[in-house]
Formats: structure tokens, sequence, C-alpha cells
């Protein structure tokens, strides 16, 4: 079973990306992001420079989603399951009948990436760009995919 | 002193061996604890940083993680952020020397709502010494923003009109110039030129206005120590490195008129060059 979601970036291909350990939102260039040229395992935080496994970096918003996703799989998959034996109980003439209520699926949204004050500035050794706050990018931010000082 | 090069492989070093510390798991928390004290130990500019912190403050670490008598500790966190920072890295240096070190039984001393080892262990190595990480990580930026502004300052063109006269004049377009001697007039000389930039201030175009107000407040923080009976090395290098960074950005749009006359990058660069002096003169 695989479920995909899918994030419409911003109008130059952004996707909001956010820090495990400050909180911080940056934006990352959704082609540069899944490069299969150029893969990799982890992310740094282009404000406070600290690294993890990339999916750590997922927004909580994308977490949501995917949380709902998989909710959701799971309660129709729930109700094939129990609808299934329902009918055939019902039809059996067997003096057993049996009820059941579908459960509710909850409802997902379509994530969209607006475009926002956010810069982009592009890393010298890398060659990768990223989208940070203009004042943080002016005096200290971090390559997220090399993590050297831009 | 060091270079921008060796600061740069430092950052990402110590970003690394700090990341590692605050991923660890029951399996790692011990080593990456070690690792990372041993890294501050041995890397010798960070280690100048903190035995800078070490030396000139009073803390026991016991006071900010205190132990109740239920069994229970707790973080009691101090305003002084020198007394935190040495409560972090006196905490750090027990329990790396410790046998066994046991990062898990310390971690499971304090609250935790988490039912993994690894959530627990987490959550208490981040709680107690990430603002240790930050502080150093910050330190280290602010070295290199300086080191970078040092290398990227534009000197100014030096034009001279000798005329009718006899001798041998020396310019120099770059590099800087060092005197040993320290006019008196100095503080004088930088009153001076505060009075005349501050107001110019108000006048520049295209320069957007929070550096605007971020420069200001380093000109007035210079005018506050001149005036102090104390004035802090610190303060008036931070305000310096302030202006410097204004001036590398925007040399080319401070020039204005005002009331008292024009005021021109030359008065900027004369006013660095001046708190420089000055700075040292107090060092």
């Amino acid at each position: 079973m695989e479920l995909t979601i899918k994030i419409q970036g911003d109008s130059e291909g952004y996707v909001t990306f956010e820090c495990p350990f400050c909180g911080s939102e940056f934006k990352l260039q959704a082609g540069e992001y899944q490069d299969e040229e150029h893969p990799f395992e982890d992310l740094f935080c282009p404000y406070c420079g600290l690294t993890r496994y990339k999916d750590a970096f997922l927004s909580h918003e994308v977490i949501e989603q995917a949380q709902a996703m998989a909710y959701n799989y799971a309660v129709e998959e729930h109700n094939k399951a129990f609808g299934k034996m329902a009918k055939s109980i019902n039809n059996s003439k067997g003096i057993i009948k049996m009820k059941y209520r579908p459960l509710k699926k909850v409802a997902t949204k379509e994530l969209k990436d607006k475009d926002t004050s956010e810069v982009e500035f592009s890393c010298t050794c890398c060659n990768r760009h990223v989208k940070a706050l203009y004042c943080a990018g002016v005096s200290k931010i971090f390559c997220p995919y090399c993590g050297v000082d831009i | 002193m060091i270079t921008l090069h060796e600061l740069r492989t430092i950052s990402l070093e110590f970003r690394r061996v700090s990341s590692n510390f605050l991923n660890c798991d029951d399996d790692t928390a011990d080593v990456a604890l070690i690792r990372f004290y041993f890294y501050l130990t041995k890397t010798e500019w960070i280690h100048a940083l903190i035995a800078d912190i070490l030396a000139t403050t009073e803390f026991d670490f016991r006071d900010c993680f205190p132990a109740h008598s239920s069994g229970w500790r707790e973080t009691s966190i101090p305003v002084d952020e020198k007394q935190h920072f040495k409560a972090q890295f006196d905490y750090l240096e027990f329990l790396a020397k410790r046998t066994p070190v046991n990062v898990r039984g310390e971690a499971m001393q304090y609250y935790h709502s988490a039912r993994k080892f690894t959530e627990i262990i987490q959550s208490f190595v981040c709680n107690t010494f990430k603002p240790m990480i930050d502080y150093i990580n910050d330190a280290i930026s602010m070295e290199m923003i300086v080191l970078e502004a040092e290398t990227k300052l534009p000197v100014p063109a030096v034009y001279q009109t000798i005329e009718n006269n006899y001798g041998t004049a020396n310019a120099q377009g770059t590099g800087s110039i060092t005197s040993s001697n320290i006019s008196t007039s100095t503080v004088s000389d930088i009153t001076d030129l505060l009075v005349k930039i501050l107001p110019s201030l108000d006048l520049l175009s295209d320069v957007p206005q929070d550096e605007i107000d971020n420069v200001k407040d380093d000109l007035e923080s210079v005018e506050e120590q001149l005036t102090s009976a104390a004035p802090k090395k610190r303060r008036l290098q931070k305000a310096a490195d302030g202006i410097k960074k204004f001036l590398s950005d925007f040399s080319t749009k401070v020039a204005v008129s005002v009331a008292a006359g024009s005021v021109t990058s030359a008065d900027w660069f004369m006013l660095i060059q001046k708190l420089e002096e000055y700075i040292s003169s107090i060092g």
C-alpha cells in the first residue's frame, strides 16, 4: 500500500519545511529536493544550522495530511470489510442479523504553498537554493543540503 | 588569530556533533554525550569561549538542575545567561566524567510524558543542553560575520594633492593602517562624527528602514558608552561591527547633505577608524 501526498509549491516551485529543533520555516525548491541525481539523507536548518534526517523537516501540515490520509485509508478498509460481512450475514436468512454504521472519513485539504516574504539565496558550494527571511539571510544562514554557511 | 576558513570548518563540525547529540537514542546517548563534551574541550576556539565564561561566572549547576525530596529533578533556569551556560557545561562535564555515563538514567529523573526511552532522552538533552548549543552556534556565527565584514569592508580611495612641496608622500588604497599613538582627542573626534552622522540617517534614501534603525541603535550605543564612567569594550565592539556591516552594505548610499555640511562615506570610515583606536586603547 502506498499513499502519495501532493504539495503544490509557490509560484517559483518552492515548498515549505519546518525545522524540528527551532521550529523555523523555510522553503526548498521541489525540483532540487527530489533530484534523484543528487540524493541526500539529511537536511540542515538554514537558521540554526542543526541537522537531522530529511523527513524530520516535513511541516506539520504535511504530517497532518499524511495522518488524515492514513486514517481515511484505514476507515475505507474497515467499512469495506464490515459492509461485506453485514451483507453476507443478513443474506444468510439466519436468526442473527448485523447492523453496522460506516465510520466517517476526515476531511483532507489541498496543500498549496503561497508566495511569502522569504527571499531566495543560493549556496556557492552546491549551487542549490533556499528561501529564507531576508534579515537572517544577509547576516548568516546555512545551506540546507550541504550545511555550509551562505 | 583564527581565520574565516577555520571558523567555517568549526561551525560545520560543531553543528554536526551537536545535532548527533540532540538526535541520540538509547543506544547512542552515552557516546554522543562524551563526543560532544570532547569536541567542546578539544576545539581551541570553542574551549577559549567556554573558559572565558567559566572564569568570570560563579554558579553551582545543581542550583539550575535541583532534585526534589520526591526524587524527581527539574530545571530551574537562572536569569543570567552566563550562569545558565556555566550550569549546562558543568552538568555536561559531570555526566561525561562519571562512570557509567548513563544518560538514560539521568533523563528518567526528569518529568516526562513520553513512553519511549529515545523520546525521553532526546527531550532531556534538548531541554538541558540546547541553550548552550545555541549560544556557541551564535557565537561562531557572529565571529564569522565579523571576519567576513573585515574581509569585505571597502577601503576609501586616497586622494592627495601636493603642491609646492618637497619630500615623499605615501598613500595606501587597500589594507589597514595602524598607529601606536592614541590621540587624546579620539573621544571628541568620535563625538563630533556622531553629532554629524546621526542626523543624516533620517535623510538616507534607498536604505531599508530596519537597517537604518539598527545602525542608529549602534551609533547611540557608542554615544552612551563614551559618556559612561566605565565604557564596556564588548558593547563598543558589537556596535562597531554593526556599523562596519552597515557601511559594507550601503557604502555608496550614505552620502547626504545636512545642515552642518555634508556627510560622506569618508566620515563613516573615519568614525570606524577612531572607534577601533578607542576600543584598542581601553583593552
